[in-house]
């Protein structure tokens, strides 16, 4: 008699992902440490240079997961034609108008933000069911 | 199938490296192909695998609840119960009683059983150890696995590979290093030594080499990498034109460098911490260590102008801003402790001073007492170089062996303040042997030299050599008026004949057996010659018949040819000889039946000149 079969593991959802991308962020640059204490107590200095460790920390590990790019290679503060660009295409979901927008469609605006696009996510695939972010860590003496 | 790939493995003591090149591409065999670096994936974190160029020397061993089930997966292995890499040296870091780490070191300690189950030496009870071979054999097996799983089609098993060692390894080193690649699957592995390497890596990357070294250099190879200090004598000589390296002295395997220096910093900035009563645990010394290494780094770059680099050990436990702890590393104090601790100026007379050994010792590694490099050097050309077999190597009056070049290699020589302070410690040993200064080769690429020089070596074995002398690179033609009714307005059609065949060795001839041709004597008479950078494959004798747009013609030449006796205007039968000088002429000789001949010359430069 065939030994039955193992179910197979569910596939990951949106909350294993979620979970995955805070506990590479604590892993590599305790980010959710940082974030979860309370720096009130702190001088600028003490903050500051905790903060330039974490900061660089931080950022290379998102740089290895994530590849950024900013939605338009524009120059910030100056008018920018949308009208005729590719961003015209889904105008909903890559621009913003802000300030004093017309009924319609504009042809474009002064540029305040650049935005920000993943060009490409490289995560490991994450386990389901995972909400560990940080083990807990003991010491042996 | 055939072999497909060169590959060179770097099986280094804290990273290895392996580079390759396609075999199938040398369709031009005068131009070597470029070696690339393999990046070889490797588990990085739990539960994922990333290609890194190098994959980092360290084997740990988890116990049950190390890592999650399947975590350490490989595209190739899904029930790996050991891990090598990236992860397994950041996990030692946090448990180093189940790390392995310097195996290469270990594997060269002629003091221990190096065949037995001994790393990790502090392991606790109940982990099974690993013998230093096996431990190489792992990382070796690793890239055979990663190459594999990467190129399917070729087999690694099948492929051209060289695997290095230090110059210092003793015989039974070497042969347990190829015992070890044999079980992890490799197949008539080549043993090259890492110096060697280094110089071929070197010239890879200076096509101008012929102008700068010459046979009978006498080059002094200084590797200075994350655990060890390796100097190494060898000195050019030539074979049948091919480029031979030969070894005339080795020092020891010097467990020295890198690390020594950011620990040196660590334990610096700890001191002044401690003044001010911050003290650090294990794992923050640690951090410290990286962060000084990072500072260095950040100091010591070409061109850096910083005068300090922050330090900072982040909080333990949940509190990251509250106990985080900073310091500074001043420039000052980095060159100081470089150079009196690790490169004093030293005179060629002081040696490194020895410990004292306690008479009974843990087992370990035979770690360097002294940390002063410039003094392992002295000993180095003063003692061990002096005891050379070879009558090849110069020295000076006092004896003190008297390099030509030097040649830096390993992570270290990153530094160019490293590099100028032995550079000139060096000068001011020649000096005083009343000898001319010494010539840096500097190469690029410092961590991948090895690997890249290994795997042009390979090349240089499948294809043709590394030629120690320059090759004529054009070939070249002479032309030659076909015989045929004349035609009016219509000259006769011209054939080139290859006088020089591409790459032809300066110092060789070519000739042209088993054809005749006219020659035209005592009446001015034009030669055309031609040249072509495209046809590479025309070996000498060969006739063109259609000369083409492949073919350059250089400044015609009218001469006339003395007639030695025969008539004016007379067409003397004669066979050609090509010969390429040392001084870069190509001479066309031709020569009649009765002994008489005649020469053509004309240079590299695409002078024609008449004798």
């Amino acid at each position: 008699m065939p030994l039955p079969e193992k179910p197979p593991a569910p596939p990951p959802d949106h909350i294993d992902g979620t979970v995955q991308i805070l506990s590479i962020l604590q892993r590599d640059s305790r980010l959710i440490d940082f974030l979860m204490e309370d720096i009130s107590a702190y001088d600028d200095e003490q903050v500051g240079a905790a903060v330039r460790t974490l900061h660089d920390q931080c950022r290379d590990s998102l740089k290895r997961y994530v590849e950024l790019a900013p939605v338009i290679d524009g120059v910030e503060g100056t008018f920018t034609r949308i009208i005729g660009t590719p961003l015209a295409q889904n105008p909903a979901a890559l621009v913003k108008f802000i300030g004093n927008v017309p009924a319609g469609m504009p042809e474009g605006g002064v540029l305040r933000h650049r935005g920000w696009r993943a060009v490409k996510v490289d995560v490991p695939v994450p386990s389901h069911g995972n909400t560990v972010i940080a083990p807990a860590e003991f010491e042996i003496e | 199938m055939g072999k497909q790939f060169v590959i060179g493995i770097d099986l280094g003591t804290t990273n290895s490296a392996l580079a390759y090149a396609p075999l199938a591409s040398i369709a031009d065999p005068y131009q070597l192909p470029r070696a690339s670096l393999f990046s070889i994936p490797q588990v990085v974190n739990p539960g994922e695998v990333r290609g890194e160029p190098l994959l980092p020397s360290f084997l740990y061993l988890p116990g049950p609840v190390d890592f999650p089930e399947g975590s350490l997966a490989l595209p190739w292995d899904s029930s790996a119960d050991f891990v090598v890499g990236l992860l397994a040296q950041k996990r030692g870091v946090e448990n180093p009683s189940r790390l392995v780490s310097s195996a290469k070191s270990w594997l060269s300690h002629a003091g221990v059983d190096r065949t037995a189950p001994i790393l990790p030496v502090n392991a606790p009870e109940g982990v099974k150890k690993l013998s230093p071979v096996e431990a190489s054999l792992r990382y070796l097996e690793h890239m055979r696995k990663a190459w594999n799983h990467a190129h399917p089609e070729a087999p690694l098993e099948e492929q051209r590979v060289l695997v290095t060692v230090p110059a210092s390894f003793d015989a039974v080193a070497r042969e347990l290093t190829q015992r070890a690649a044999e079980q992890a699957g490799y197949r008539d592995v080549i043993v090259l030594e890492e110096p060697q390497a280094a110089f071929y890596a070197w010239i890879e990357r200076h096509p101008d080499w012929r102008e700068r070294v010459n046979v009978g250099d006498l080059i002094l190879v200084v590797d200075i990498g994350g655990g060890t200090t390796d100097f190494t004598l060898v000195t050019v000589t030539e074979r049948e034109g091919e480029l031979v390296l030969e070894r005339v002295a080795v020092g020891d395997h010097i467990l020295l460098g890198g690390d020594n220096i950011d620990l040196a910093l660590a334990r610096f900035v700890e001191q002044g911490l401690a003044a001010k009563n911050v003290r650090l645990d294990m794992l923050q010394l640690h951090a410290l260590w990286q962060n000084c290494r990072v500072g260095k780094e950040k100091l010591l770059e070409e061109g850096s102008d910083l005068t300090e680099a922050p330090v900072t050990v982040l909080g333990k436990g949940a509190g990251v801003v509250g106990g985080t702890i900073k310091a500074k590393l001043q420039r000052s104090d980095v060159e100081r402790i470089l150079m009196d601790g690790f490169f004093p100026a030293v005179s060629s007379e002081e040696m490194p001073q020895r410990a004292r050994r306690v008479g009974l010792q843990e087992l370990g590694l035979p770690y360097a007492a002294d940390a002063g490099i410039t003094r392992h050097l002295a000993r180095f050309l003063r003692q061990q170089a002096s005891q050379a077999q070879s009558g090849s190597v110069r020295r000076g009056p006092s004896g003190l062996a008297c390099p030509t070049h030097v040649l830096f290699n390993g992570g270290v020589m990153k530094a160019r303040l490293i590099r100028e302070r032995l550079l000139s410690v060096l000068n001011s040993w020649l000096k005083e042997e009343g000898m001319a200064e010494i010539v840096p080769l500097t190469g690029e690429d410092l961590m991948h030299a090895v690997a890249r020089g290994a795997t042009y070596y390979g090349l240089a074995r499948e294809g043709r050599g590394v030629r120690i002398r320059g090759g004529v690179a054009r070939t070249y033609y002479v032309g030659i008026e076909s015989a045929m009714p004349a035609v009016p307005g219509i000259p006769a059609p011209l054939k080139a004949l290859t006088v020089a065949p591409f790459g032809m060795e300066e110092g060789t001839s070519a000739s042209i057996p088993g054809r005749e041709f006219g020659l035209v004597v005592g009446q001015p008479a034009e030669f055309r010659f031609f040249s072509s950078t495209v046809r590479k494959n025309d070996p000498a004798g060969e006739m063109i018949e259609d000369v083409g747009e492949e073919l350059e013609e250089l400044a015609p030449m009218e001469v006339e040819l003395p007639a030695d006796g025969g008539s004016p205007g007379e067409v003397v039968p004669v066979t050609l000889e090509s010969v390429a000088t040392e001084t870069g002429q190509l001479q066309l000789w031709c020569v009649a039946r009765d002994g008489r001949r005649w020469k053509l010359e004309f240079n590299v430069r695409e002078r024609v000149t008449a004798a």
